[in-house]
């Protein structure tokens, strides 16, 4: 496999010589001749021996040249004694059926082929038996199949030329449908161009032959056969196993055929997952021909989507009728078929792309819809009846535009929507000034598209359309207030997305006198609050931020009546503000309870891009707090949100990728994830540059998968360049400083570099004291505590474990966190000989552990086993040996391997040192042998041996340091 | 032919594994069909005789992998595995067949006398050898432009350098490199066969 790739790509990037291949142990051994020096021919030789070789043997009068294999059978070249020429002989595959059954049956189907008389189709001679084995006999037709022929022989595929070729076909098919025969199996490999370029086609009346042996339980060898020919020219009614395929089943056959020919790919492009592709075939529409290449002629278009429609009652009635129309775009005639209606069109958008769908509807019902009716609505009231009419005269232009020029080229043929988006609108965006002489209709329209390029973060073309929109809104004071402020609004956000916050600030500033406009559209009225919100998160003023976010939710329940619908952005600005300012429980519960309420929307209700957004919050808080799983699902759900309408390289879309890969990872599969999140991280970096929050926290992310993936090495020169890339100015990148410090404390740690790692956290900690969110700062300082207690300073880490308690106590109580918490620091007091404290601690944990419905094997394992040691500290050898004996009991339940060979291991010590201490000794030779046990099944890591220490010198509290406290699980 | 498949993956073995897998099993079958057919007919079986050996040594694969067989693969390579379920079942086709199914025609029979182990596995090993040249061969024709290949086909009838390069119009220089490459594309492909066959 890899062979052929690097062929094919030496191939495809020049025509020179590729380099000699590493030599394979085999090559010498077996193919000496490719080895010896460029001089000798005798590999030349060898190759002319196997082509020489060319005999298959015998069969009856004929000599086997060689054979192709297909689905429904075998075809070999034989020469002909007799005739001294060659014959095709096909071989269908029969199973249990007698020869001379298949016999009669086909010659009562060839009495029928036998009128087929055109130049075009190859004649089949006779149904033979030799030796057992039945045969069919044809002309033996030197050609290559149609869709080869032209890919050599048609140089960028003149539409005229493969017409005519393709008419010739069409030719020969109409000829057989006129005489009754239907194909059912046409496909480029059924038709050969002969080295005159003529096409041939090949097994015509076959396939009734073929269906019919298929369906008489054809055994073979390896259990039924399912002779699954290739779908991909086939008709859907026919995969979906219709009986009676007609005429029209060719007609959709030939209109694949024609698509690869004219185009170069099939209307269905292969998926990785045969199912998938099938279901495309049965159920999505064919990739449309001019977005493959725009340059095709637009009516080819309409009749190879014609040819090519689901049902057969709109495909062509014949093949005559498809020949026709092709006729007549070669000579320039109207076609007869006609492009579906918009209305149909439309049917099957809503359809396929509903979420597309939903989003350009958002659009247009914001900019027309709503003003349209409100204005008719107003038109009653008052005598505004003139104006009432221009608008209705503007509704109806934007809405033309949409449609055609916006809506109409986001295809309904196109699986990748979000692409032909932005380049509709790309497109579309040009012609407004020249479209439309009308300010209003052109101030619309610029509005509209500034706030599609702003949406898809093509900010400075989104500004200048805004601003465009700005002018055209205020030079005409006819104008409606309300959709100049919904422009202003949107060139607010647009500023918002190029960090230009004092900008933003002021273009708010001229909203908030007018607010009272914009009471018609709650949404708009509630964005000037959001927006203000945003622009204090921006420049880290959380508080003021949180602050006006609650004033807007609280005044929309006010001015409304009711909560701000769930689509609102503000909800996601609120839990962002909540998060930064450390209150997490908060801002969960807020997004949770906005999700569920956005659940049950109704489909139009539902903002995608928002429903991802909090999708993606939410994902990312579970992730913060390694709950991997539920943060799968929340990622997996963004993507399902985004998938249909943004494409893989959006940055929306490569924040949930890098973050998804991350829980996998952090689940154990960080070798398969870290192709993907190093383009997550590069998309990122392109969308937002090296030092956003969003790319740190990315860049933080891959840093870890590097070391899930047991690559320090990696990881810390990502961490350090995060360093170098974050300052501490900033609230975004001051974090990304604390994370990256932290990590890098740990992974020296692990590395044994102590003092190094001493310094990272020591710098973490002072860092994380900036930030409101406490958990993180345990987190590290927990892991600061541990190192200080083991190499630093005892007294210190008995200070930072305090603080880092009292922490866990009210923001993570009986959470894994605090439990590991008041074990680690139990184990540094035992250390430092104060026992009597760290015995108080973990009776206090083991009751709070008791009380706790879940608990981490780990931390079972954990408390016990450090009881364990505790009570030994004291000589209670009962209470000792019966902790230890539960620790021992928790092993099997403990996750990574590494960690049971290595606990197991420090288990079973205590448990010996415990019974030698307390002069057991039938017990203590009995743990020996469960240790020699252990050591002769090389329970260890990595293959090594698992070897026992036990030092009958050791101090009591030696083996309090055979273990290594647990790590405090990465910060966040 | 049967240049699209040369991508015998690594997991075409388990694939196999599961009898029901028709894909996993046609792609073997496309990759080893013309090998035993090859062979047979050198050990002197008609095409039709060579077909039920083939037929027969797929249904002993069959069964030997959906009952979790495996073979050594630190004792014999595949090629020689496969070889030695092709030479029992010719055998015991013969076997079963009765004398009467050898041929009267006297190259046949010359072929069909008795061999010496050693010798029937000669027999295999060289048409395994052909086997992968030409299924490189096809790969390499595919992947060749036209000119380049009636270049080739030229050389590979006996004609020199020179006068292939006279016929071209080229310089011979040219004429070298195209041998060249065919000749490394042979090999690279081999190679690549070599792996997916170690992987089985």
């Amino acid at each position: 496999m890899r062979g052929r790739s690097e062929a094919e790509s030496s191939l495809s990037e020049n025509r020179s010589i590729p380099d000699p291949p590493a030599d394979h142990p085999g090559m010498g051994e077996w193919f000496p001749e490719f080895l010896s020096d460029e001089q000798s021919d005798s590999w030349l030789a060898l190759v002319r021996q196997t082509r020489s070789s060319y005999s298959l043997g015998r069969l009856g009068p004929y000599e086997l040249i060689d054979y192709q294999h297909g689905g429904q059978g075998i075809v070999y070249r034989a020469h002909s004694a007799e005739s001294g020429g060659f014959v095709a002989l096909k071989r269908p595959l029969l199973g249990s059926l007698a020869p001379e059954e298949v016999r009669q049956r086909f010659d009562r189907e060839h009495e029928v082929n036998a009128a087929l008389d055109h130049e075009n189709i190859v004649q089949m001679h006779s149904f033979e038996v030799i030796d057992g084995h039945p045969l069919i006999k044809m002309e033996w037709v030197d050609g290559i199949p149609i869709n080869q022929w032209v890919d050599r022989h048609l140089s960028g595929r003149p539409a005229e030329a493969v017409l005519s070729l393709f008419l010739e076909v069409c030719s020969a098919v109409n000829h057989a449908h006129q005489r009754g025969v239907i194909h059912r199996d046409l496909k480029p490999s059924n038709i050969l161009v002969d080295d005159r370029g003529r096409p041939r086609l090949l097994d015509f009346g076959l396939a009734k032959v073929s269906k019919w042996l298929e369906s008489t339980s054809v055994e073979s060898l390896t259990g039924s056969a399912q002779l699954l020919g290739t779908p991909r020219y086939m008709a859907p009614e026919q995969t979906q196993g219709a009986r009676h395929a007609d005429v029209r089943a060719d007609v959709y056959s030939l209109g694949v055929i024609l698509y690869e020919l004219l185009l170069g790919a099939l209307p269905f492009p292969p998926v990785g997952d045969t199912l998938e592709w099938l279901r495309q075939m049965q159920e999505g529409e064919p990739r449309r021909p001019r977005s493959v290449n725009p340059g095709l002629d637009r009516q080819l278009e309409i009749i190879l989507l014609k040819a090519l429609e689901k049902v057969p009652e709109r495909r062509y009635a014949s093949v005559d009728a498809f020949a026709s129309d092709l006729r007549r775009v070669r000579s320039g005639q109207p076609i007869e078929a006609v492009p579906p209606s918009l209305f149909y069109q439309l049917a099957k958008l809503v359809r396929l792309h509903r979420w597309l769908f939903a989003l350009v509807v958002t659009i247009v019902a914001s900019v027309v819809a709503i003003g349209v009716l409100l204005l008719l609505h107003q038109a009653n009231l008052t005598v505004e009846r003139d104006r009432a009419s221009r608008e209705a005269a503007r509704a109806t232009a934007v809405s033309d535009f949409l449609l055609n020029d916006i809506l109409g080229q986001a295809e309904p043929f196109r699986s990748n929507p979000e692409t032909t988006l932005r380049e509709a609108v790309e497109r579309a965006s040009f012609r407004i000034d020249d479209a439309f002489s009308d300010h209003e209709v052109r101030a619309s329209l610029h509005h509209l598209v500034g706030k599609t390029f702003s949406f898809l973060s093509h900010w400075q073309r989104g500004e200048d359309h805004l601003r465009n929109a700005d002018r055209l809104l205020h030079n005409d004071s006819s104008m409606d207030n309300a959709d100049a402020l919904r422009n202003l609004l949107a060139l607010a956000l647009n500023q918002l997305g190029q960090r230009k916050y004092e900008d933003a600030a002021k273009i708010v500033d001229r909203v908030l006198p007018r607010m009272d406009d914009l009471l018609a559209d709650p949404g708009a009225w509630l964005q000037v609050f959001g927006l203000q919100g945003k622009i204090f998160y921006g420049q880290d003023r959380f508080e003021e931020s949180e602050r006006a976010l609650r004033r807007g939710v609280e005044r929309y329940r006010r001015t409304f009546g009711q909560e701000p619908p769930p689509a609102a952005e503000i909800w996601s600005d609120l839990w962002v503000a909540l998060q930064s300012v450390g209150r997490e429980r908060d801002a969960e519960d807020l997004l949770r309870s906005v999700i569920a309420r956005h659940e049950q929307q109704a489909a139009r209700e539902i903002r995608p891009a928002t429903l991802g957004l909090q999708y993606l919050q939410l994902g990312r808080h579970a992730y913060a707090h390694k709950r991997w799983e539920e943060a799968l699902t929340w990622f997996r759900k963004a993507d399902e949100v985004y998938r249909p309408f943004l494409a893989e390289d959006h940055y929306r879309r490569a924040t949930v990728a890098i973050f998804h890969a991350g829980a996998l990872a952090e689940q154990g599969h960080s070798h398969q994830v870290l192709s993907q999140a190093e383009r997550a991280v590069a998309i990122l970096i392109n969308a937002y540059g090296v030092s956003h929050r969003t790319t740190l926290g990315a860049r933080a992310c891959l840093a870890d998968i590097y070391q899930l993936a047991g690559k320090p090495a990696e990881a810390e020169k990502r961490f350090l360049s995060i360093l170098e890339d974050a300052s501490e100015g900033n609230e975004g990148q001051s974090r990304a400083r604390a994370t990256s410090l932290a990590r890098l404390g740990n992974l020296y740690r692990d590395q044994g570099r102590h003092q190094e790692s001493l310094e990272r956290l020591r710098d973490a900690v002072s860092l994380y004291r900036q930030f409101p969110s406490l958990l993180d700062l345990a987190g590290v300082l927990g892991n600061l505590a541990t190192l200080e207690g083991e190499i630093g300073d005892p007294e210190r880490s008995f200070e930072l474990f305090r603080e880092a308690l009292t922490i866990l106590d009210s923001e993570a109580k009986h959470t894994r966190l605090h439990f590991l918490g008041m074990c680690n620091y139990s184990l540094i007091l035992m250390r430092e000989g104060r026992n009597d404290e760290a015995l108080q601690i973990l009776e206090d944990c083991r009751e709070a552990v008791l009380s706790t419905s879940q608990v981490d094997p780990d931390v079972h394992w954990r408390l016990h086993y450090y009881l364990g040691i505790a009570w030994k500290q004291f000589e209670e050898w009962a209470e000792a040996e019966s902790f230890l004996l539960e620790a021992y009991e928790t092993l099997p339940k403990l996750k990574t391997t590494t960690a049971l060979a290595s606990n197991t291991q420090v288990t079973v010590i205590e448990l010996i040192d415990l019974y030698e201490q307390w002069k057991w000794t039938e017990l203590a030779e009995k743990w020996w042998g469960v240790a020699r046990e252990f050591e002769a099944r090389g329970l260890g890591q990595g293959g090594q041996a698992f070897s026992w220490h036990p030092d009958p010198a050791k101090d009591e509290r030696g083996s309090v340091d055979d273990v290594a406290p647990q790590s405090f699980s990465k910060e966040q | 032919m049967m240049n699209n498949d040369s991508k015998t993956s690594s997991t075409l073995l388990d694939l196999l594994k599961d009898s029901t897998n028709h894909q996993a099993w046609r792609r073997f079958e496309q990759r080893y069909r013309e090998l035993i057919l090859r062979y047979c007919s050198r050990r002197g079986l008609q095409h039709c005789d060579a077909e039920d050996v083939r037929q027969d040594v797929m249904a002993r694969l069959s069964h030997a992998l959906s009952r979790g067989f495996q073979y050594d693969r630190e004792r014999g390579r595949f090629r020689s595995y496969l070889g030695r379920v092709v030479a029992n079942a010719v055998h015991t086709h013969r076997t079963r067949s009765g004398p009467e199914l050898e041929s009267l025609d006297p190259k046949i029979h010359a072929s069909s006398l008795p061999q010496e182990a050693a010798e029937l596995d000669d027999i295999w090993q060289e048409e395994w050898r052909n086997h992968h040249v030409r299924l490189a061969f096809q790969w390499t024709r595919s992947q060749t432009s036209e000119r380049d290949l009636r270049i080739f086909e030229s050389l590979l009838a006996g004609h020199s350098v020179r006068e292939v390069a006279d016929q071209e119009s080229a310089t011979e220089a040219a004429i070298y490199k195209v041998k060249q490459r065919v000749r490394n594309l042979i090999r690279q492909q081999i190679q690549s066969q070599l792996r997916d066959e170690k992987e089985l």
